[in-house]
């Protein structure tokens, strides 16, 4: 009786010893499902990339050199020019706009709301930043279009005497990108701030600060690695963003810094592509994934910096 | 060391002054600057407000005033185009487009999204959590991963979206399409489609998707659009269009060439076929791409929230490592994990530029049946919208904004209280 319990413990043991190595290798093969992704996505953009450099129109000085962008005029290789500096000007103008406004905005938001906020001002802001991090990009698109842009101009008409913005706009979209960014930065740069210790806090106060300069000379520069990283995140997710410049941005590829004209970003080259008519194999399908193996290549390499940055900069306590 | 002692501590009264005047100045501008903190903050609450006034105003205001009559009959016709615009497909005209195809193509494409991402996420958390390994070189690999699953979630959705039409599209541009697939599964039938002059679809059954043309008999058993056997009747070009209804709508014109024809494929609920061509299932495959790191990120941070003592008890009484996961820290993560993926398919119902990229700018009249159908979500439908240059289309496109941010509020209504309510305390 006892040998024959044993026996079926035994057993029992090594199906379980089987079942364990089984389910071990499933969870193995889903988490390398994940790298699976990061491949495909390199060996398709880059593959993609390759054959349409390959083309003999297309040369990588006149990609990275020419200012120039009309890859949808004409019919032939030779009327195109694919030059790639105004979609990533129109990207830049953009960028800068949003993370001039959402970067101090967000530190000013975080220091506030990890420093001075009374407990029920937090219970009320901290929601109404989530709700905003969670609206749909498109709504904010449809902002910039119908309401930013409109304002813009009354500012402008105020100003100079006259609309001076573009239906589409880099500026509007600029101003919508940086709302969409703000929650983000507000809540990276909320974590890093409460991080830092309060032993350092009270040791600043009891040497006789003002809770100014706590907060600046003591909070921010200890959270320094964090706040960065926040903004280069923010900068990888504004480069990325695509449906507000789809929307608010336009469609004309333009070289120009002036927020009243309207760009293309290369977010929005790709949406114009894939939603357009074009033939799908013809040379400004490929320039599609050209554009979005340079985007690739920028974004990874901002979140992968930021990660760095954050990692091996964080001040331990 | 040869400071002397009474300039530390013995300050002339004037220098005392000097500091004590600014040590006020310091505290002063300390109060300012904590009041434009506090004014700052107050901005991101503004423009919360201004964005819902505008939407709400701009997406029922132009219902309202359409309507006529009484208060009473003013609120009853508001709600009655209400109920028209969640039931009803796009149109061209402003004032009879609706919703209705979008909202279920959203709902399609994330019930994809979400069975695909829970259980591959949640797995990918629990092998990175509870399953670190000892030796050095797997470490690594180890460490491998989470960065990795940091930097895909950095990854923009655009490029999700040519990734998802590359591989789930065209599949490679593999020599088949949606019309010519290399591989299918799940046909009921293939039919020769006609019109009739009653303007009833007539139907007869060929043998496969390149068949030649049905040559038409006059009295030959056709079927109708409910699979009702018919006799056609089969007239030439010329002769008089018979009165009697139920002859007319079985009465087809043999013109020259044959009446005009359509190849109709009756598709099952569970047709497949490859490549996926513009699908649901290929958009909620491309879904899932975008939401999977956010469902690993935040499943991850669940499970490591278990204290570490439960799983110590667990382990300590003979528990095997896959025991401890599934009867113990997988109960405790429950609602943290839950809480995380409504989260995530909150995001995936917003996002909009991976499905253009995947189902194009389409007019989309009916809801998807299977999921080979081609489709279009709510976001993209309120992008077709709003990028209409004509103003209608603009309020329309706020309506559709009302309804999804309402979908949205309700998905993150429901993740607060399921935290609130499951979370146990367990420290």
């Amino acid at each position: 009786m006892a040998s024959a319990s044993e026996s079926l413990n035994v057993r029992n043991r090594s199906l379980q010893g089987l079942q364990e190595f089984w389910i071990k290798g499933l969870l193995w093969l889903s988490a390398g499902f994940s790298i699976a992704i990061t491949v495909v996505i390199i060996v398709i953009l880059f593959g993609e990339a390759i054959r349409f450099f390959a083309d003999d129109s297309i040369t990588f000085a006149e990609f990275f050199g020419s200012t120039k962008w009309t890859p949808t005029v004409g019919t032939t290789a030779e009327s195109k020019s694919f030059g790639v500096w105004p979609l990533v000007c129109g990207t830049l103008v953009v960028t800068v706009i949003a993370i001039g406004i959402a970067l101090p905005l967000g530190i000013v938001t975080a220091i506030f709301l990890s420093e001075y906020a009374p407990r029920k001002v937090r219970a009320f802001l901290k929601p109404a930043l989530e709700i905003l991090a969670g609206v749909p990009t498109v709504v904010y698109g449809f902002f910039a279009l119908t309401f930013i842009t409109p304002q813009l101009n009354w500012v402008h008409q105020l100003f100079f005497g006259e609309e001076g913005f573009a239906a589409f706009n880099s500026g509007a979209a600029g101003i919508a990108v940086g709302i969409l960014c703000l929650p983000i930065i507000t809540s990276l740069t909320e974590d890093a701030l409460r991080a830092v210790p309060r032993s350092l806090r009270e040791a600043a106060y009891g040497l006789g600060s003002t809770r100014f300069e706590v907060a600046t000379r003591v909070v921010v520069p200890a959270a320094l690695s964090g706040i960065v990283s926040a903004a280069l995140l923010a900068i990888a997710r504004t480069i990325g963003e695509t449906m507000i410049v789809a929307l608010a941005a336009g469609s004309t590829p333009n070289l120009t810094v002036d927020p009243r004209d309207g760009v293309q970003t290369m977010t929005g080259f790709m949406v114009q592509i894939a939603g357009g008519d074009f033939s799908n194999f013809g040379i400004e399908y490929l320039s599609m994934y050209a554009v979005a193996a340079v985007l690739f290549a920028m974004t990874f390499g901002l979140t992968l910096l930021g990660h760095r940055i954050r990692v091996r900069f964080r001040e331990a306590y | 060391m040869s400071v002397p002692l009474e300039r530390v501590f013995i300050l002339n009264a004037e220098r005392r002054r000097e500091l004590s005047r600014s040590a006020a100045n310091r505290r002063r501008f300390s109060v300012a600057f904590v009041v434009f903190c506090s004014i700052v903050a107050a901005l991101s609450l503004i423009v919360l407000g201004t964005l819902l006034y505008d939407i709400f105003a701009q997406g029922t205001g132009y219902i309202w005033r359409s309507s006529e009559g009484s208060f009473g009959e003013r609120v009853s016709a508001f709600f009655g185009t209400w109920s028209h615009f969640l039931s009803s497909p796009p149109r061209q005209t402003a004032s009879e487009a609706g919703i209705f195809p979008s909202m279920f193509g959203t709902i399609w494409v994330c019930a994809v999204c979400g069975l695909v991402a829970l259980p591959l996420g949640v797995a990918t958390a629990i092998y990175l959590e509870e399953f670190k390994p000892k030796q050095t070189w797997l470490r690594r690999v180890h460490g491998f991963v989470q960065l990795n699953i940091t930097n895909l979630a950095g990854v923009p959705s655009v490029v999700y979206g040519i990734i998802g039409m590359t591989i789930f599209v065209s599949m490679f541009q593999s020599p088949g399409s949606s019309q010519t697939p290399v591989l299918e599964f799940g046909i009921n039938g293939i039919y020769d489609q006609y019109e009739s002059k009653g303007l009833r679809m007539l139907r007869v059954p060929v043998d496969s998707r390149d068949a030649p043309d049905t040559q038409l008999v006059d009295g030959m058993t056709v079927y109708d659009g409910q699979g009702k056997a018919l006799e056609l009747n089969l007239i030439p070009v010329g002769a008089p269009i018979p009165q009697d209804e139920e002859l007319k709508r079985r009465t087809l014109v043999n013109v020259a060439g044959g009446p005009a024809r359509s190849r109709y494929i009756d598709e099952a609920w569970y047709y497949v076929r490859i490549p996926f061509g513009r699908s649901v299932l290929a958009g909620g495959l491309t879904l899932m791409l975008v939401v999977l790191p956010i469902v690993i990120i935040s499943a991850q941070e669940a499970i490591r929230a278990v204290p570490q003592a439960l799983r110590e008890a667990a382990l300590g009484m003979g528990c095997t490592p896959w025991q401890v996961v599934r009867k113990v820290t997988l109960p405790a993560s429950i609602p943290g994990i839950m809480t995380g993926n409504i989260l995530a398919m909150s995001r995936a119902i917003g996002e909009a530029a991976p499905i253009l990229m995947i189902a194009g700018v389409v007019y989309i009249k009916s809801a998807p049946g299977n999921l080979m159908d081609s489709f279009t979500v709510m976001p993209l439908q309120i992008y077709n919208w709003a990028s209409d240059s004509h103003r209608e289309f603009h309020d329309l496109a706020a309506s559709g904004i009302i309804v999804l941010l309402a979908i949205l509020l309700f998905f993150n209504a429901s993740a607060v209280i399921i935290r609130q309510k499951f979370q146990k305390n367990l420290g």
